[in-house]
């Protein structure tokens, strides 16, 4: 038993050694830091595992309590594997979710642009996919040996793996998205829209929300497709499909200088403009970035950032006109 | 409402060179850079080619951002008919929203009436 669990352990390992060679090419955080993450997110098994174990200690000990086999009267058939694998995938990414949370409320320093966000969600939904396929290839093993590993290996490696680091590095992309918040709105207030208290809170519940329920109900989505079987492996194509188009998007949202600009958690330098001048200022960036005069605004924002060099709002103006220029550029 | 005072003038120390200055006063605010900007689109599309327009800025205390947006559009305009604009005595807060607006690197900023003169 324990080889197996040795071997099925390096197996698990390449597509995560792989896959975080992608996305993680750049070492702009500590290894420790990446390393902690990755682990938590291997830790996010345990709630299904627990699920499973509890279930199995109540009905086990109580056959009259299989609440799982009174749901199964109710709901039936297809409706059943849907309902439980979106289930699975639901609480998978609630919980690969709480990683990020938990690591940024103790450590607030470790996310400093949104990609730090992207990145942590990544390794957690890594963690979790290592672990996942430990468990799998052991019960592979044991039922089919090392030929019938083969294929579930490959598929698991390329299409499984990408995909629940593309779950969770989706919300973890919002929640980056909803920790920088009030810089946001900021940046909607200087382009003339109304901003009112309430809109700092609601901002963060909505990009958390959006995070959540994309990376929710795309994994339900993707086990739902892998549970059922269609004509033509259709189902199996359409989760190919699937998985390439999210690691395209998350490619995207990587490489894009809005995801990659680093928020000032706390003003070290003041601005060297009175307030009110550099309002001025600030007033005209949005007006000119609302009339599309990326151009301008993109040097507006690099004068302005050397008198200012704290200031989010900046930023955010800067690298939005930055990404604005390159996609006309490649138009 | 802010108030703005303005006077539109021709110099004319320099018969060689055809200049218009415009004296400010006040503050140009949301609540008037609207019915302000008019008269001097008035004032260009009156004036002959090659005609230069100088700024007075010193009784200027304030300018909002629409009125540097303003500004923009007077240099195109006034460039397009071969003329200069140059803005003179601005205050130095006027000077410092400029200066990071990279205005200055178009419209020619002077201390003194004088200077601006010279550069028309």
């Amino acid at each position: 038993m324990n080889w197996k669990i040795a071997i099925c352990t390096i197996l698990a390992a390449l597509p995560a050694i792989i896959w975080s060679s992608i996305f993680l090419r750049r070492r702009d955080k500590n290894f420790k830091t990446y390393f902690w993450v990755f682990f938590g997110g291997t830790l996010t098994v345990l709630p299904i595992l627990g699920y499973q174990y509890v279930y199995l200690k109540i009905v086990g000990n109580n056959p009259d309590l299989d609440f799982v086999a009174q749901l199964k009267n109710v709901v039936t058939g297809n409706y059943w594997i849907v309902t439980l694998y979106a289930f699975v995938g639901i609480t998978e990414e609630i919980v690969k979710f709480y990683i990020v949370k938990i690591l940024d409320q103790r450590n607030p320093e470790i996310i400093q642009t949104i990609n730090d966000s992207l990145k942590m969600g990544i390794l957690s939904g890594l963690g979790f996919a290592f672990a996942e396929n430990i468990i799998y290839f052991v019960r592979i093993l044991e039922a089919m040996g090392t030929q019938g590993l083969i294929a579930p290996f490959i598929f698991r490696s390329i299409f499984t793996v990408c995909a629940h680091l593309i779950f969770s590095g989706i919300f973890a992309y919002y929640y980056g998205v909803s920790k920088f918040s009030k810089d946001f709105i900021d940046f909607k207030k200087w382009q003339g829209e109304r901003v009112s208290i309430l809109d700092y809170d609601n901002f963060r519940r909505k990009y958390v929300t959006i995070g959540l329920g994309l990376s929710m109900g795309l994994h339900a989505v993707f086990n739902t497709m892998l549970s059922i079987s269609l004509p033509n492996n259709v189902n199996i194509l359409f989760v190919i499909f699937q998985v390439i188009f999210m690691f395209l998007f998350l490619k995207y949202l990587l490489n894009s200088k809005t995801g990659n600009l680093t928020f000032i958690l706390a003003n070290k330098f003041k601005s060297s403009m009175k307030a009110e001048d550099e309002d001025v200022v600030l007033e005209l960036v949005g007006m000119w970035f609302k009339q599309k005069k990326y151009q301008e605004v993109y040097d507006i924002c690099q004068r302005l950032e050397r008198r200012d060099p704290d200031n989010n709002v900046v930023k955010i103006f800067k690298s939005k006109s930055f990404d604005a220029l390159e996609a006309a550029k490649s138009d | 409402m802010a108030d703005i005072k303005y006077s539109i003038s021709d110099l004319i120390d320099d018969p060689s060179k055809k200049i218009k200055v415009v004296i400010l006063q006040g503050q140009l605010d949301e609540s008037n850079v609207d019915s302000f900007a008019p008269k001097i689109y008035e004032m260009i599309n009156s004036m002959e080619p090659q005609t230069s327009v100088i700024f007075d800025f010193q009784g200027l205390t304030y300018l909002n951002s629409k009125s540097i947006g303003y500004i923009a559009d007077f240099y195109n305009q006034i460039t397009a008919k071969g003329g200069k604009i140059i803005i003179a005595k601005a205050a130095n807060n006027i000077k410092d929203i400029l200066n990071v607006v990279g205005m200055d690197q178009m419209i020619p900023l002077t201390q003194t009436m004088e200077e601006a003169k010279l550069m028309a």
